[in-house]
């Protein structure tokens, strides 16, 4: 009778026991997975995060580039327009970490939204019309391969520089078409600095004054360097100054030159 | 034979007791929080950059962009940061979770960093 007690209490113990370890699994296991969710979401969060940062980084990093290129050269006047758009064309940004990278490249902008959600970006993030617009390509990749998880994000965004080269180029090749037109249509004899400077300043009078009520600097040289033909060299200089950079201010400068002759 | 069926009993009750053990919940749990935790400080360093802007960023010196997170932190949230070779903050707390952000923005490498406060 005793021994079939014990061998009933042994039963009885090994069930509750595997009960309470059957139990204790099934928690186990829940936990297990709560787990498993909880480190998928954080690696999508992230991921998430820091392409947020990247792209916001990326862009910056454009813009900054931008500004340098902008500071460290004097443009022709003819030419600035594509220069710029030129060197736009050529910037790029890279920022990666273990499980991310994000691609950031630049194409002048034609056009496009004036508001954009690159928040962190202000006051720099939109189109604006006339100023030095840029679209940037943005495309993020990356992933947690252990957890399943993997981002891919395509966008553009819009950014500008208040910089109005457009306007500025303007201003400097109509000032030297005027100074061309009165020049070439000015039978002249003598050729001497007081008799062209005159003639020369009176006709960059309107496109000057037009670049200074646009808010930039006008400077204008004329030099004698030949005389059978009078042939004068014209120096027309356009500036922006303190145009808001990411950087802090900047100026921009546009310059171009011409020969011009009387005619004797 | 009341000897076996003791030894059979304390077997099986270890047993179970070690498969309890190894078997916790409980270490699944904590790592649950604590990736919990990390995913809300992260978010808050997410925050602080889009609210101070790039541009804050990029034209403020590293003393001022380490003062800021100084301000930033509270009883709650330490935040630290190395901006270049410019580092402040303390150290986070071994084991304790924390949210780390590298970018690069010219001409310097930025790691922001926040853990959570013992007390909270």
């Amino acid at each position: 009778m005793a021994k079939r007690a014990g061998v009933g209490a042994t039963i009885a113990a090994a069930v509750i026991f595997s009960i309470v370890l059957a139990s204790n699994f099934a928690v186990y296991y829940a936990a297990q997975e709560d787990a498993r969710l909880h480190s998928t979401s954080n690696a999508a969060d992230a991921l998430a995060d820091e392409g947020a940062v990247f792209e916001g980084a990326g862009a910056a990093n454009i813009l900054l580039r931008e500004q340098a290129f902008l500071e460290s050269n004097i443009l022709d006047c003819g030419s600035a327009v594509a220069l710029v758009s030129a060197a736009i064309s050529t910037l790029k940004d890279v920022q990666t970490s273990a499980n991310l990278t994000v691609v950031t490249s630049a194409t002048p902008a034609l056009r496009g939204p004036s508001a954009d959600n690159l928040s962190m970006l202000a006051p720099f993030g939109g189109y604006v019309m006339g100023s030095l617009d840029t679209a940037l390509h943005e495309e993020a990749k990356g992933g947690e391969s252990t957890l399943g998880v993997s981002y891919f994000r395509n966008e553009t965004h819009y950014v500008n520089l208040p910089a109005r080269i457009e306007d500025m180029a303007g201003d400097c090749d109509q000032t030297l078409s005027d100074v061309r037109g009165v020049v070439s249509s000015t039978v002249e004899s003598n050729c001497t600095a007081s008799v062209f400077i005159p003639l020369i300043a009176a006709a960059a009078i309107p496109p000057s004054a037009e670049a200074v009520a646009s808010g930039f600097r006008f400077a204008m040289e004329s030099t004698i360097v030949g005389v059978a033909p009078c042939t004068v060299e014209v120096t027309v200089t356009v500036s922006q100054a303190k145009v808001m950079g990411l950087a802090g201010n900047f100026s921009v400068e546009l310059r171009g030159e011409e020969l011009v002759a009387f005619e004797q | 034979m009341r000897f076996l069926d003791l030894a059979v009993a304390a077997l099986i009750g270890t047993s179970a007791i070690a498969g309890i053990a190894a078997f916790s919940p409980r270490q699944a749990d904590v790592a649950s929080g604590s990736l919990t935790t990390e995913s809300q400080l992260r978010d808050g360093l997410l925050a602080i950059i889009q609210r101070e802007g790039v541009t804050w960023l990029v034209q403020s010196s590293p003393q001022v962009v380490c003062a800021r997170l100084r301000d930033l932190s509270n009883s709650s949230v330490t935040f630290s940061g190395e901006i270049g070779s410019y580092s402040c903050g303390p150290a986070a707390p071994r084991g304790s979770p924390v949210a780390i952000l590298v970018f690069y923005l010219i001409p310097y490498q930025f790691v922001f960093e926040a853990w959570p406060n013992a007390q909270a």
